[in-house]
């Protein structure tokens, strides 16, 4: 058996399912980075990031299966789950053999995990892009986030619509990643080293309407109501670490 | 009514959100467009939450009145003219500035503007157009507005506000014209109706204009009505309240109704004070029965009648449903269509739909069932996989209910003290009655006691 181990990021691990179709796809699996556990008897091949054949299995994908599971392999493979290599390549298997319909067969335990990988992914997503926060600094607009799947892709298109005439950046804490847009232009997604991950952390917002929110958020409550419990459940205590507000 | 003059901005928002609080409406779902191009803003059709309140309900709009003054004199309500409390207003600019700036932070997806009555409802309705014109044409914000309909007001501000707006609502506020004259007097059934009228004809004849001419910037209404009733202010009973529902979801292409429990802000004489707080237990009654008229296929008339007006305080009106009519189970997974699946309790609309497309490749088990997120604690006595039931079940009622009433622990967080769930037997009818008054008891073919809650 062989095991290929890529760096994890969507295009390595395309690159992987690429190199493990070439060697024989039914014995082989996908690791991600070089830790966790060895598997004794197991031969293991270091994957490099190849985007021409991270392209072509991307190609095949959308032809031979569909869009929708194109989309789906992709949002599963931002999660943080060390498995997913191996749920994709048997998503792939699966999809190649029965086409289009695979996103449906939820019985296929490969096709039910890449699933699950996509729909944590994407409810993250959809739960940041209610719960982040601008501030305004200098010249521009800046908000943090420590998401625990790497959304930034995922955020940044309808940000960049809805304050397409805003400068604005948006730092993942956690990966050291930034997403910058300029006022009515394109946006692109940058590694920052620490320093810079440290600098922004101790950027401090005092403005007016921070204050102003303070109020609204403490006020809206029906006091007759209050259930501390539904409000954690809504709102994980995860998400609140840069909202500010909360008592 | 004590009138303060240079209110901070601060105070003015403190006092007209703690005035607004009681409009329970708070999505900002149904329309999707991108930006304008001039300024900032766009919508997302399935709205997004910014935050939640102390009391567990999603902030997506910024929820405040234009003013709190008010001539109307509503029982049930805090801004009443009666009241002695600070009255205060913000200008069209001021609601701009909040909008703008909370917006450009995300802090909420749009606006919600309600307003009590200044003067007349024409004139208020005219200073609530003022601010979403303003809002639109010079500050060119593009997300979401929701306005409330102020009954009264006349139709041309009504249809020019219909404009910029993405929903407009009317408060329906009490299920009877009976409820409505006595506690809101200067409110009509007539007054609230016509601008629900007018505002769904004003919406069928923009979308047959849209098939007409592509391209149009702008829309009438587009994320639709929605309304709102106060539940348990009055003594209408749960079939009387859904079968209103019903009627307008029909009537008048509503998008949603909402149910407010009473809370009795104003200590008035004539309006219930229930003992254990606001009725939560019936209010989640009649979401459940909400949703099931305008997602499972259900009639009004499927889930109450004249006979039984209120729903069972232990079962959800689905399973409820499904224990009255045991003869259409168990249903077959792998055969059955949509309608039926959607029948069953445990499977909701998301899992149904699964399972009929995931039949096409596989033949499925229990186990499939589970991963697809059909909630098998209560589907089990419902339904057959290639012919078997999954345990030995009795399809019998007795048997059937107890063991549903022992799944749904939701029932005590909502109803407070006043009634706590101990281990039933059916058949020992004095069990409750120390917890619901006689009067209110009722019961039903197989000696669930249900009542007013």
């Amino acid at each position: 058996m062989v095991i290929c181990c890529c760096d994890g990021t969507f295009d390595g691990i395309l690159t992987a399912v690429f190199e493990a179709w070439v060697i024989d796809v039914n014995t082989t699996e996908i690791a991600i980075g070089t830790e966790g556990n060895m598997v004794l008897f197991a031969e293991y091949k270091d994957v490099v990031t190849d985007t021409e054949k991270a392209a072509r299995v991307a190609r095949s994908i959308i032809s031979k299966i569909s869009h929708e599971a194109y989309e789906t392999i992709y949002k599963a493979s931002l999660s943080e789950d060390p498995e997913r290599g191996n749920a994709i390549l048997g998503f792939i298997r699966r999809g190649f053999s029965i086409g289009r319909g695979v996103v449906h067969d939820l019985a296929n335990p490969s096709v039910l995990k890449v699933f699950e990988l996509s729909r944590n992914t994407g409810r993250e997503a959809h739960h940041y892009l209610g719960f982040l926060r601008f501030m305004k600094h200098e010249q521009f607009l800046l908000a943090k986030l420590e998401p625990k799947n790497d959304i930034m892709t995922l955020i940044t298109d309808h940000f960049t619509d809805r304050l397409e005439q805003e400068n604005f950046l948006i730092v993942d804490m956690r990966r050291a990643k930034a997403a910058v847009h300029r006022a009515s232009s394109e946006y692109f997604i940058t590694d920052v080293d620490l320093d810079f991950v440290k600098t922004i952390r101790a950027v401090q917002e005092e403005d007016e309407y921070r204050q102003l929110w303070e109020v609204f958020e403490n006020t809206i409550a029906i006091e007759a109501r209050v259930n501390l419990k539904l409000q954690k459940q809504n709102m994980p205590l995860r998400y609140r670490k840069y909202m500010d507000i909360r008592n | 009514m004590r009138i303060t003059e240079n209110m901070s901005i601060m105070e003015k928002l403190q006092i007209l959100t703690d005035a607004a609080k009681y409009d329970v409406a708070c999505t900002s779902s149904g329309t999707e467009r991108n930006n304008n191009g001039q300024g900032i803003g766009n919508a997302m059709k399935s709205g997004i939450c910014h935050s939640f309140s102390a009391d567990g309900r999603c902030i997506s709009l910024l929820k405040i009145l234009f003013t709190n003054e008010c001539v109307f004199d509503c029982r049930y309500c805090v801004n009443r003219s009666s009241n002695d409390v600070v009255r205060t207003s913000f200008t069209p600019e001021e609601v701009c500035s909040l909008t703008m700036e909370f917006y450009r932070r995300n802090y909420i997806e749009g606006l919600f503007l309600s307003s009590g009555i200044l003067k007349n409802p024409t004139y208020t309705m005219g200073l609530i157009l003022e601010t979403v014109r303003t809002l639109r044409e010079v500050h060119h914000f593009g997300g979401y507005i929701h306005v409330k309909g102020i009954p009264g007001a006349a139709p041309e501000v009504i249809e020019m506000i219909g404009w910029y707006v993405d929903r407009m609502s009317v408060n329906l506020e009490l299920p009877t014209s009976e409820g409505l004259k006595e506690l809101a007097p200067h409110k009509t059934r007539d007054t609230i109706l016509t601008p629900m009228r007018q505002i769904q004809k004003g919406i069928a004849a923009d979308k047959q204009e849209i098939q007409l001419y592509r391209g149009r910037t702008k829309q009438y209404v587009p994320a639709g009505q929605s309304t709102q009733m106060i539940v348990g202010a009055t003594p209408e009973n749960d079939y009387q309240i859904v079968s209103v529902a019903e009627a307008l979801y029909q009537n008048y292409d509503l998008k949603r109704v909402f149910y407010s429990a009473f809370v009795n802000v104003n200590q008035d004489s004539s309006l219930p004070a229930p003992p254990g707080g606001p009725l939560m237990l019936r209010e989640h009654r009649l979401y459940q029965a909400d949703w099931l008229l305008r997602f499972y296929g259900f009639q009004a008339g499927e889930l109450l009648t004249q006979d039984r007006p209120f729903f069972n305080v232990f079962l959800d009106p689905k399973c409820d449903w499904a224990i009255r009519h045991l003869e259409q189970f168990p249903v077959e997974i792998n055969r059955a269509p949509l309608a039926v699946l959607l029948r069953v309790p445990g499977i909701g609309t998301t899992s149904a739909r699964r399972i009929v497309q995931a039949r096409k490749t596989a033949r499925l088990g229990f186990d499939d069932l589970k991963k697809m997120g059909v909630v098998l604690k209560r589907a089990l006595y419902f339904i057959t996989c290639s012919g078997r039931m999954m345990f030995n079940t009795r399809i019998e009622e007795d048997y059937i209910v107890r063991n549903l009433v022992d799944t749904d622990r939701n029932i005590s967080h909502r109803t407070g003290e006043g009634l706590t769930y101990k281990q039933l037997s059916f058949f020992d009818q004095g069990a409750f009655d120390e917890l619901i008054p006689p009067q209110m008891q009722q019961q039903t073919l197989y000696g669930v006691v249900s009542g007013q809650i």
